[in-house]
């Protein structure tokens, strides 16, 4: 139920930023901001989910959150909506499907990269494009720096694990000499 | 007059004639005289008074006597009667208990016979389950043991891997270079172009 409303919610959004063209992945970027600020202030974000706090104290709080975050208007508008409509709850619920429909509006599919060590962007750019070559569709990856995987990269895009670490290759090694 | 009456009264005269002799024969031989004249007076009287006792006895008693007697005979024969029954009763029953006995001793030899047999044949079967048993176990015991062999080689070649793949990580960690990394994302990428 929760994601449905939540569905509902990140396609007003997208159909607004849409309207006014406007970026999809800045508002993604931004709203993510605010997830991780809530995130990091749990009493914070307890404040703005509970109805039990009055409408005009949460509104409040989330303007100088807002503020705070140099949010772009639009942006700001809606986390506002969610802190008066007490949706604050669905927001990490909200970003994901948001994430989704702006993926599926530009055509586009979203992929996590794990690297052991920092990507310059022409590097992911043209890794981007080989799995653009790969689906047929624009890839927009996401990188993570994760030493634990040695060196190479680890990429997961559409449920689908391209492992191409030293991690993983001696993983590989490990099980072949186990079955020897 | 009846037989039997006429034959009472007969067996009485020749009573009466051999007592009357006798005593003829007694005074003879005793002598003459006087003397001789009242013996026989009181042996004739003697005479008349045992005829007369034997008469009175015979009237008097003779009868009960006769009937004790006769029913003394019948309950005689009864007896015996009963006594050969009892006796052809038992010879009956012996020779019933003799068939029997025929019977159970050859019952008795089946029985044995019979129980000889489920003794063989059970502990045939008995011999053949432990037999059986005895192949599963040994065949378990060698499944078990070679499973644990298996298990401790490819524990030892788990161990091996995880050694020579420990070693092999420690010395990537250590030497690992920006330039490696570069090789390796470009390779990376021209595998996933190959893909399709």
């Amino acid at each position: 139920m929760s994601r449905v409303l939540a569905r509902r919610y990140a396609k007003a959004l997208v159909e607004n930023l849409t309207e006014h063209k406007e970026d999809f992945e800045k508002a993604l970027a931004q709203l993510r901001k605010v997830l991780d600020v809530l995130k990091a202030n749990p009493r914070l974000y307890r404040y703005l989910s509970q109805p039990v706090v009055p409408r005009r104290d949460r509104l409040e709080m989330g303007k100088v959150l807002v503020e705070d975050l140099k949010l772009s208007p639009r942006i700001r508008n809606f986390v506002l909506i969610l802190v008066e409509k007490e949706r604050m709850p669905l927001l990490e619920v909200i970003v994901e499907e948001f994430r989704k429909l702006a993926d599926e509006a530009l055509g586009q599919v979203r992929g996590r990269v794990r690297t052991a060590m920092p990507l310059s962007s022409r590097d992911l750019e043209a890794l981007s494009k080989s799995f653009q070559e790969l689906v047929g569709k624009r890839v927009v990856l996401e990188v993570e720096e994760d030493p634990s995987i040695i060196g190479g990269v680890v990429t997961l895009l559409g449920g689908v694990v391209f492992d191409g670490s030293i991690k993983g290759n001696l993983e590989q090694i490990r099980e072949k000499l186990i079955e020897g | 007059m009846g037989v039997v009456k006429m034959r009472r009264l007969a067996t009485l005269l020749t009573a009466l004639v051999v007592v009357l002799l006798w005593v003829g024969l007694v005074w003879a031989a005793e002598g003459e005289g006087g003397e001789q004249h009242v013996s026989f007076m009181m042996e004739a009287f003697r005479v008349i008074n045992f005829v007369i006792f034997a008469f009175l006895l015979y009237k008097f008693v003779g009868q009960p006597v006769k009937n004790y007697f006769k029913e003394r005979v019948h309950t005689i024969e009864l007896a015996l009667k009963e006594a050969r029954e009892a006796r052809d009763e038992a010879q009956k029953r012996m020779q019933e208990y003799s068939a029997k006995l025929k019977n159970a001793e050859v019952e008795l030899k089946d029985m044995l016979y019979q129980a000889e047999r489920e003794r063989d044949d059970q502990m045939r079967r008995i011999r053949e389950e432990t037999e059986r048993m005895v192949e599963r176990i040994k065949e378990q015991a060698e499944a078990a043991a070679n499973l644990e062999v298996k298990k401790a080689r490819m524990e030892l070649q788990r161990e091996a891997a995880d050694l020579a793949v420990g070693m092999a990580e420690g010395l990537l960690k250590e030497n690992f270079t920006d330039e490696d990394q570069k090789r390796l994302l470009s390779e990376y990428t021209t595998k996933i172009k190959g893909v399709h």
